[in-house]
Formats: structure tokens, sequence, C-alpha cells
């Protein structure tokens, strides 16, 4: 039996709400207390199941009424800490509103609730509609688009079509205060087709952390599905080198995605525990580059553009392997199939003894790319850590994703002490050099508050106060 | 047949692609057996990381380094993957994509344990 922990806010909701979607039995509350990272645990005081998007107002006027902290959790793989109820109060499980209400194929969108999950897309596209396609993240496919995409994430088109945020046509929300909006274009009611020539008021829900509104649909773009698709991984033997050749595709204009692998990653993949020592003439970087097309003569211009960069580049002294097919790669060694075909789950990064995974990601100019990844690894070396970093141009380049993944042991306070330790470094690093964390983990804005414009956070304060005038959404996030 | 890389914590990229290939190559009895007729070490040497595989009555091991062989090969690591996976080697050895070092003939057992 589970142990149930009355609460005063519990027994109003159970008023409002159906029994069974009110829960505050021990192991669900410590279910919802904490993530991956090192960022420390906190139980909500009672979790709430929401079926639809009235059962979510239900819970906000409540919550409004009585100044209770509300955190909207969906798949509960959190990062950062954003998702941890560190005022306690309640958290609102969205993951059973897991509807898609729209594909519209001529439009190229589809609606969604927040339990969507990147592999519930992939299917329903897959089967019901192959013409289009959508992007993934290297999140597990049982977790949020709608998250991911309210927390401007990266995937696998994000070189072509930037991060996530951009690609929401509008939102249905519901506002702290308990009114229901719509954004885009959905708010004149006829389609979701855009976001645009409305004001943008579905910024006012993208990176806010859940803190003006809780979102019950999505609209988001879908792009066209490609015949002919190849990803490939490029050997780079230094970094200069490397992300020379990434900025020249990049511009080249002829690839779906470019990311960039540090050398640890691959070992990792292989079952390396801790692989700190890079071998001798091992590569620094691997480049994965993802090509598409509908048509043969193209998709030949694609590889061909890939090959002479590469060329170019030896040419020029630098040092690279031969373009490996991934189809090769995953025929010797199966488990590259988690690079294959997403969304896919990297349990070498999840699922290891410690359990503890943690990150300092960043999206920032791509122009100090390279003084980014030398002296973060440098940094991550010195401390003992395998230095495992991730790239990827954005948006034709005008950006660029900077991402340290650390791994430790969460069972283990000098462990966890330590990795918090390093993140830091890192953020400090990294911040001086224009990069900014993506989902920015609470840690950081405390780190660095006073790097922000203050006219900015005066203005971020006041909207906020305009939607959520008692501070009850997600309080202590952005 | 035992596959066995040696310190694993120190070893390259290369290293981990050849012992998942013969670990699952091994895993066919029919080339296992062709595997423990072999003895001898032989370098593969890929994109710049050289291993060495010597073969003997207890298994086989994989090193990184510098270590001595009786005969190898040397090429583009996706030119020696491909051979592994039966794409030829006649062209790539005539084409120069593909350099061996040392007696060819030793080399032709090996063909039948690495490639598909």
């Amino acid at each position: 039996m589970p142990v149930e922990t009355a609460t005063p806010i519990a027994e109003e909701l159970r008023s409002v709400l159906p029994a069974e979607c009110v829960l505050t039995d021990a192991a669900t509350l410590a279910k919802f207390a904490e993530d991956i990272t090192e960022v420390p645990g906190h139980p909500p005081d009672v979790v709430v199941r929401a079926r639809d998007e009235r059962d979510v107002r239900e819970v906000v006027l409540l919550a409004n009424r009585r100044r209770v902290p509300v955190v909207p959790v969906v798949s509960n793989l959190n990062v950062g800490g954003l998702a941890i109820p560190e005022k306690g109060g309640i958290v609102i499980d969205l993951s059973a509103m897991n509807r898609v209400l729209e594909v519209n194929e001529a439009d190229q969108y589809m609606l969604l609730e927040p339990g969507v999950s990147w592999g519930d897309v992939r299917k329903l596209l897959d089967e019901k509609h192959p013409s289009l396609r959508f992007a993934y993240s290297f999140s597990p496919p049982h977790t949020s688009v709608l998250a991911n995409c309210l927390m401007d994430g990266l995937v696998n088109l994000s070189l072509r079509h930037g991060s996530t945020g951009s690609w929401i046509n509008g939102v249905e929300a519901v506002l702290p205060t308990g009114e229901v909006v719509r954004t885009g274009s959905g708010a004149a009611g006829k389609t979701w087709c855009s976001n645009s020539p409305f004001p943008d008021l579905t910024g006012l829900f993208i990176n806010f952390q859940g803190t003006t509104g809780i979102v019950t649909k999505m609209a988001v773009q879908l792009w066209p599905s490609r015949r002919l698709r190849r990803r490939a991984f490029v050997l780079g033997y230094d970094v200069d080198s490397t992300f020379a050749l990434t900025k020249r595709l990049t511009r080249a204009d002829v690839c779906d995605d470019i990311g960039g692998l540090s050398w640890p990653i691959a070992k990792l993949l292989f079952g390396e525990p801790n692989p700190v020592h890079r071998a001798a003439g091992e590569p620094v970087f691997i480049l994965y580059i993802d090509l598409s097309s509908d048509s043969e003569r193209e998709f030949r211009y694609r590889l061909d553009t890939v090959q002479e960069a590469i060329d170019q580049a030896r040419r020029g002294g630098a040092k690279f392997g031969d373009p490996l097919d991934l189809v090769d790669l995953v025929k010797i060694e199966p488990r590259f199939s988690k690079f294959a075909d997403m969304p896919a789950r990297l349990d070498f990064l999840l699922d290891h003894p410690g359990g503890g995974l943690t990150w300092v990601g960043t999206y920032g100019p791509v122009s100090r790319w390279e003084e980014g990844i030398r002296r973060g690894m440098a940094l991550m070396e010195e401390r003992g850590y395998p230095p495992i970093v991730v790239t990827r141009p954005m948006l034709g380049g005008h950006f660029g994703v900077l991402r340290f993944i650390s791994l430790f042991d969460k069972k283990d306070p000098a462990s966890v002490a330590r990795v918090g330790d390093l993140n830091k470094a890192l953020s400090d690093l990294v911040i001086d050099l224009g990069f900014w964390p993506y989902k920015t983990p609470g840690w950081v804005l405390a780190r660095h508050r006073d790097k922000i414009d203050p006219g900015f956070l005066a203005m971020l304060d006041r909207v906020r106060r305009a939607l959520d005038p008692n501070g009850i959404l997600n309080p202590g996030k952005w | 047949m035992q596959v066995t890389l040696q310190e694993p914590a120190n070893a390259h990229l290369m290293a981990f692609f050849v012992r998942s290939l013969l670990e699952r190559r091994m895993a066919v009895p029919a080339v296992a057996k062709r595997a423990q007729s072999i003895r001898g070490r032989f370098s593969l040497e890929g994109s710049g990381m050289r291993a060495v595989l010597s073969f003997s009555e207890s298994g086989i091991e994989i090193a990184c380094g510098d270590g001595a062989a009786d005969a190898g090969v040397r090429g583009e690591l996706s030119t020696l993957l491909g051979v592994c996976l039966g794409k030829g080697y006649i062209l790539p050895v005539l084409t120069g994509r593909i350099g061996i070092r040392g007696n060819p003939f030793k080399l032709l057992p090996l063909l039948g344990v690495l490639v598909e």
C-alpha cells in the first residue's frame, strides 16, 4: 500500500478532480523529486495526473487562489533541475495528455498535446504520413516533443531550421490566473499553419521554463521527407581543421545536420566506461554528416560537395579520414544503430552504474567554437573527466551548439560536488566566450545573473508578474 | 575463440572496431575454426591508428601501437572496413588504397577470418 501523506492542498484538489488523479503516496512524490543531474532534489506535496486542459485549469485556479507552486512535468526526465519542485507544491503530470490532434499534410504542421513523445511522432509519421518528416533530438524516445520545443532544443534538422522554439506555429496555454489563450494563427481559430503575422505572443512561452503558463496544445512545423538519406562519419585529427571543415560544409548548404562528437563518445559506445586517454593516432573529433534528397542527381551533388570539401582541406595540410557510412558501421558494431535510427535511447550515457548525467550545453558564436572546445576539453581532462563534447551548427551556421557532458555517481556526494564544480568552471569559461546555456539551469542564473543586462531582467520580471502575479508557476526558474 | 583487447582504457577507436568485428566473426563456427588454425602477428593500420592482431592457441589478442608483425595492411579505415564487409579487396590493393607490408601470402588466411 502506498504511504499517504495528507496535505490540505491535496484534499482541496480531490474536491475538484477525481481522487485517482491526485497522488500523495511517497513513491510517486519521490519519482518527481529529482532528475539525472547534480541539482539537489525536492519532492512536491502532491502530484496531479491531468487528463485534459480542464484539469490543468482546475489545478491552476486552485493553486493561484491558495498561492501554491505548480510545476508542469511530462516525461520526468527533466534536466538541470528545471522541473524539480524546489519549493514543493503541486507537480502537474501532463503525460496522459498524449494525443496528436491534427496532422495537416498540406500546410505541413501537427497539433500536439504535451504527452506526445518523439517515438509517438516517428511512428505516426512513418505509418500514416510518410511524405512528411519531423526531426529528433538525442533525448530518449519517450520524452516530450512539446517540452523540447518550448525549451528551444536542438534536433537533427536544426542546421536547416534552427532551434525548435522557432518551429512553433502557436500554442494553447492555461495562464497562471486560469485564462486559456491561443497564440499564432490558432488565435484566429481556422488553422495552426503559422505564427506570423500575429504579434509573437507564442514567444511568451518559449524558454520561459513553464513560468508563464502551462501549454496544453502546440502546433509545430513538419518538413517534407526525403527518399534518399545518408549519415556518414568523418574522422578529424585536430580541432581547428575539423571546425574549419564544419563551417565550410555549413556554408555549402548541402547537409541536413553536421554534428561534432569528441573522441570519448565512440569509446563509451563501445562500452569503455571511463575513456580519459586518447590513444596515439586517434581522431580528436568525429563529424557525423546527414544528407538527404529526393533526386539521385542532387544527392550525388551533395555527396561530391562533402568529398570536395574534405579533399580541399587535405590539400591544405589537414588530416581527415574518408567518410564512413553509418550503414557499414552498424554492420561492424550494431551499437552504432543508436546514431542511425532516431529517436534513440543513448544507453551508454544513461545506463551507467553511477546513474548521473549532466552537461553544460550552450548556444553561441561558431567563431569561438575552437577556443571553447580546446579550453573546455583541457578543463575536463585536468579534473579527470573524459572530455565529452558535442557540437552542432544551427540555422545555417548563425549560431552553434557547444556542449560538455559528464557522467557521475549520483549516489556519491563527493562525485556530485565534483561534477557541480566542473560545470561551474565550464559555465564560467563558455559564458565568457559569448555562449549561453540553453534550458538554462537555475544554478547558472544564480551564478551569472550579473552578466545579463539589468533592463532585460527587469522587463522579464514585469512580463512574468503581469502573467503570474502570485508567482505560482515553476518558481525559482528564469 | 577468445578475442581480447589489450588495455581497452588506452586503446584507439580502430581497435574497438576490430574487436567488435572479430567477436561477431568468431560467433560463426566455421570462421572460428579457420581462426584456430592461424598463428602469427598481423598489423592493421587504418587512418593513422595501428593495431597488431596476435593469433595463438588461446585466442586472438588485439594490441594498439608499434608492435612487430609478420605482415600487415594499411589504408583508410573506411576502405579497410569495406574490405571486411565483403566489398572486395583486389581493386583497393591494385589502386594503392590498401598497402601491404610483408609477405602477402601470410595475409590470405586472415582474409578468411576478417572478410564477410
